[in-house]
C-alpha cells in the first residue's frame, strides 16, 4: 500500500451478549441421544450465550450498535454507511427476514441521516471481516469517510434443532453443539496516523467445498439447522492454510515476528491448534493466540470481534497490539487482516 | 479512473434454482465478452429468494462453485488468481451497491473485474402463485477503466426515516413448520407502489434542484420495476419523460426484482442501442422505503 492512500482504523468496537449462560453440560443432559466424545474436551467450549425468547438479531445486532455508538466520537447522523454482515437475520422471534434487508431496520433504529448508504453483506463466519475489507476500500478510495459495521448472531437455534435431531454418533449436526449469541458492531474510519489501523486485508473463496456446510430451516423440526461435514472442513482448510499463509507473507511482506496476536476464527480449540501450528513453520514465530471459544463459544461472524472484546475489557492486550485476524468459514473462505488497534485500546480505556 | 459494464446478460429461461440460474447467467455473460471465469476478482450475488431459504454459506460460493471460477487456486498452483465472493442483500439496489463496492476494490487496486450475479425465485424452486417476482438471471461484468468520463458517477442512496416498510418478505420458522424450508410470506401495503414511485422522484428532485445530476444529460432511465409504467411515472413527476427514454421491460419480464437493472441495460447493449458518452440514469426503488440512482457513462 503506497503511502499516499489513506489509511482506515478500528475507531469503536460495542459489543451485546444475552445474559443465560448455558454450559456445555446442560447442552448434552438436553440431548435424548448423548454423543459418544466429550465436547467439552475436543471442542473447548465450555459455555454459550443464549437468547431469551425476546432476542433475535435485529436486537442483539441493536444492541451492540448503541453500545459501540456510546464509545464513538461520531454520532449516528454522521455515519455514511451501515453493514449488517450477519448469517441469522432473524427479527420478531424464529422469523427470519429477507425484505427489507435487517440494514434498513438498524438504519431506522439507530437515527442515521436518510442518504447514508445501508445494505447486508453476508459471507458465513468471515461476514464481519470480510465487510472490514470492503470498509476498509472504500474508506481508503474516499467513497465513505466512515462506516458501522454491524452482525447480531441469533445462531442457537441451530443448537436447539442439534439437540432434538442429533441420532447417531456421527452426524452432520455436531458443529452446531459450539455455537453461542452474540452482537458486535465496529466503527471505522479514517486515520492519518501511517501505523494504526489496517495494513492488510486479503480474502480468497475456495468454492470447491462451498457445499461442506449448508444451514437451512430443518424439515424435521420448526426451526434451523446447520449440516457440517466438519471432518472434510478441517481437513481440507488445514491442507490449503499453510500455502495461502505463505503467498501471503510474501505479497504482504509479513512474518510473525509482526504481529504481538493472532486471532483465528473460534471454531474448537482443537482445531484451532491444528491449523495454527502447520502455519507457525512459515510465520517462523507464532505470535500470541487470542482465544475466548471457553466462554462464547463459536459465535458465528462476531466470533474475532467478540475475542477482541474480551481481551481489551480485561486488559490483556499489551498497548498499540497488532493483530493477525484469520478468517476461516463456510463457502470455504480463508482471510486475514492484519491491523493495530491502537484506536479501540483507547476506547477501552488504555493509557494513552 | 471509472468502472464500465463490460458485458451483461438476462434471461428468464433459466433453471429452476438460484444458484443455477446465477451461474448460468455467469457463464453467458463472460462468454460474450470471451472472457474466462478464472479472471474475475470478486463475485457479488445480489439475487435475495434462493433455493431452500439457505442461509449459510453466502450464496455466491455455491454459485462460484457452479460457474466454475477458480474453484481450487491451491491444488491448482496459481494464488496469484483468485476469487473472492460474498452476497449484497438490498433488494432491486443490490446491483447499485455491489458496483459501489466493486468500484472501491477497483480504486484501490485490489480488483480488476467484478462479475455481479442476481436472480431470484421462490424458495420451493417453484412457480409458486404467491411470489410476487418474475425469475431472471442476471449478471454484468464490471471492469475499471483509466477514462474518468466514462462508467458509473454520482452513486446517490435514500431511505424513508418516517412510516412503514412497504413491502416485507419473511418466514416464521415456527409458525411455518415443517414446511419452512420452501415458504416465504409476502405481505405489501396498499399503497406502496404509489409511495415508491413518489419516494424516488422526490429523492431525484431533490438532485436536480441541488445540482448534483443534471436532468437534460440523460438519454435513457433504467428502473426497477414494480409494476408496469413504473420507471415512465418517476420520469413524469420529474418532467424527465421528454428528455430521456424510459425503459419499460414490464410486459415482457414482470418483476425481475435484483435483475431489474441489469435487464434495463443488457436489453440496451443487447439490442444494439448504445452508442458512445450515452448516458443512463440507473433508479432502483424498494423496501424500506429505500431508492438509489447511478449515472452511467457508455
Amino acid at each position: 500500500m503506497g503511502k499516499e492512500m489513506i489509511r482506515a482504523q478500528f475507531e469503536s468496537l460495542g459489543v451485546f451478549f444475552p445474559d443465560r449462560v448455558v454450559s456445555t453440560e446442560e447442552l448434552i443432559d438436553r440431548m435424548p441421544v448423548k454423543p459418544l466424545f466429550d465436547l467439552e474436551f475436543l471442542t473447548g467450549v465450555k459455555e454459550r450465550r443464549w437468547r431469551s425468547d425476546t432476542q433475535d438479531s435485529y436486537t442483539i445486532a441493536l444492541a451492540a450498535a448503541l453500545d459501540c455508538l456510546k464509545k464513538s466520537r461520531y454520532r449516528p447522523e454522521e455515519i455514511d454507511v451501515l453493514i449488517c454482515a450477519s448469517i441469522s437475520h432473524f427479527k420478531g422471534g424464529l422469523n427470519l427476514w429477507m425484505k427489507p434487508d435487517m440494514s434498513k431496520f438498524l438504519k431506522k433504529s439507530l437515527g442515521l441521516r436518510p442518504d447514508a448508504m445501508s445494505f447486508c453483506m453476508t459471507n458465513a463466519c468471515a461476514g464481519m471481516l470480510t465487510a472490514v475489507h470492503i470498509l476498509n476500500n472504500m474508506i481508503q478510495t474516499g467513497a465513505v469517510r466512515n462506516g458501522l459495521i454491524v452482525s447480531g448472531e441469533c445462531i442457537t437455534p441451530i443448537a436447539d434443532t442439534a439437540v432434538r435431531e442429533i441420532r447417531e454418533t456421527v452426524d452432520l449436526q455436531f458443529a452446531s453443539l459450539t455455537v453461542g449469541d452474540s452482537g458486535v458492531a465496529l466503527m471505522m474510519d479514517r486515520t492519518e496516523d501511517e501505523s494504526e489501523g489496517i495494513e492488510f486485508a486479503d480474502f480468497v473463496t475456495l468454492a470447491e467445498f462451498a457445499d461442506l456446510c449448508l444451514a437451512m430451516p430443518s424439515n424435521e423440526n420448526p426451526g434451523l439447522a446447520m449440516y457440517a461435514k466438519a471432518v472434510d472442513i478441517h481437513q481440507e482448510a488445514i491442507l490449503r492454510l499453510p500455502k495461502i499463509l505463505k503467498f501471503a507473507m510474501k505479497k504482504h511482506q509479513f512474518t510473525g515476528r509482526d504481529f504481538d496476536y493472532v486471532i483465528p476464527h473460534q471454531t474448537s480449540t482443537r482445531a484451532i491448534d491444528a491449523a495454527l501450528a502447520l502455519c507457525e513453520k512459515y510465520l517462523q514465530v507464532l505470535p500470541e493466540v487470542l482465544i475466548s471459544i471457553d466462554q462464547y463459544g463459536n459465535t458465528a461472524s462476531t466470533s474475532h470481534f467478540v475475542v477482541l472484546h474480551d481481551h481489551l475489557e480485561n486488559k490483556r492486550l499489551k498497548k498499540n497490539s497488532k493483530i493477525f485476524f484469520l478468517a476461516l468459514a463456510s463457502g470455504m473462505v480463508i482471510g486475514f487482516v492484519a491491523a493495530r488497534i491502537g484506536k479501540l485500546e483507547a476506547c477501552y480505556g488504555y493509557p494513552s | 479512473m471509472g468502472t464500465l459494464l463490460k458485458a451483461s446478460f438476462a434471461s428468464p429461461d433459466v433453471p429452476p434454482s438460484s444458484v443455477g440460474m446465477a451461474a448460468f447467467a455467469a457463464k453467458n455473460c463472460l462468454a460474450q465478452c470471451g472472457m474466462d471465469a478464472g479472471e474475475i476478482d470478486l463475485l457479488i450475488n445480489i439475487g435475495v429468494f434462493r433455493d431452500d431459504n439457505i442461509i449459510e454459506p453466502a450464496m455466491a460460493p455455491l454459485i462460484q462453485k457452479q460457474a466454475g471460477m477458480n474453484l481450487d487456486p491451491v491444488r491448482r498452483g496459481s494464488l496469484e488468481q483468485t476469487t473472492l465472493s460474498f452476497d449484497i442483500n438490498d433488494g432491486p439496489g443490490g446491483f447499485l451497491s455491489a458496483v459501489c463496492v466493486a468500484e472501491s476494490f477497483f480504486r484501490s487496486g485490489r480488483a480488476k473485474h467484478a462479475l455481479v450475479v442476481g436472480g431470484d425465485i421462490h424458495p420451493s424452486r417453484t412457480p409458486h402463485r404467491d411470489f410476487p417476482f418474475t425469475s431472471v438471471a442476471s449478471a454484468a461484468l464490471l471492469a475499471c477503466t483509466e477514462d474518468d468520463g466514462r462508467g458509473f458517477s454520482g452513486f446517490h442512496f435514500k431511505t424513508s426515516s418516517n412510516g412503514g416498510f412497504g413491502f416485507s418478505a419473511n418466514v416464521d420458522l415456527t409458525a411455518n413448520g415443517l414446511i419452512s424450508r420452501s415458504s416465504m410470506n409476502f405481505d405489501m401495503e396498499e399503497d406502496y407502489t404509489d409511495q415508491l414511485i413518489a419516494f424516488a422522484s422526490e429523492m431525484l428532485l431533490e438532485l436536480f434542484q441541488s445540482g448534483r445530476m443534471n436532468p437534460d444529460h440523460l438519454d435513457y432511465v433504467v428502473t426497477s420495476q414494480q409494476i408496469k409504467g413504473f420507471g415512465r411515472r418517476i420520469a413524469q413527476s420529474v418532467h424527465l419523460s421528454d428528455k430521456a427514454r424510459v425503459i419499460d421491460l414490464y410486459d415482457q419480464y414482470g418483476d425481475a426484482h435484483t435483475s431489474s437493472l441489469v435487464l434495463g441495460y443488457h436489453h440496451l447493449a443487447g439490442g444494439g442501442l448504445l452508442k458512445k458518452n450515452d448516458r443512463i440514469l440507473f433508479l432502483s426503488a424498494g423496501s424500506g422505503l429505500s431508492a438509489s440512482c447511478s449515472l452511467y457513462t457508455v
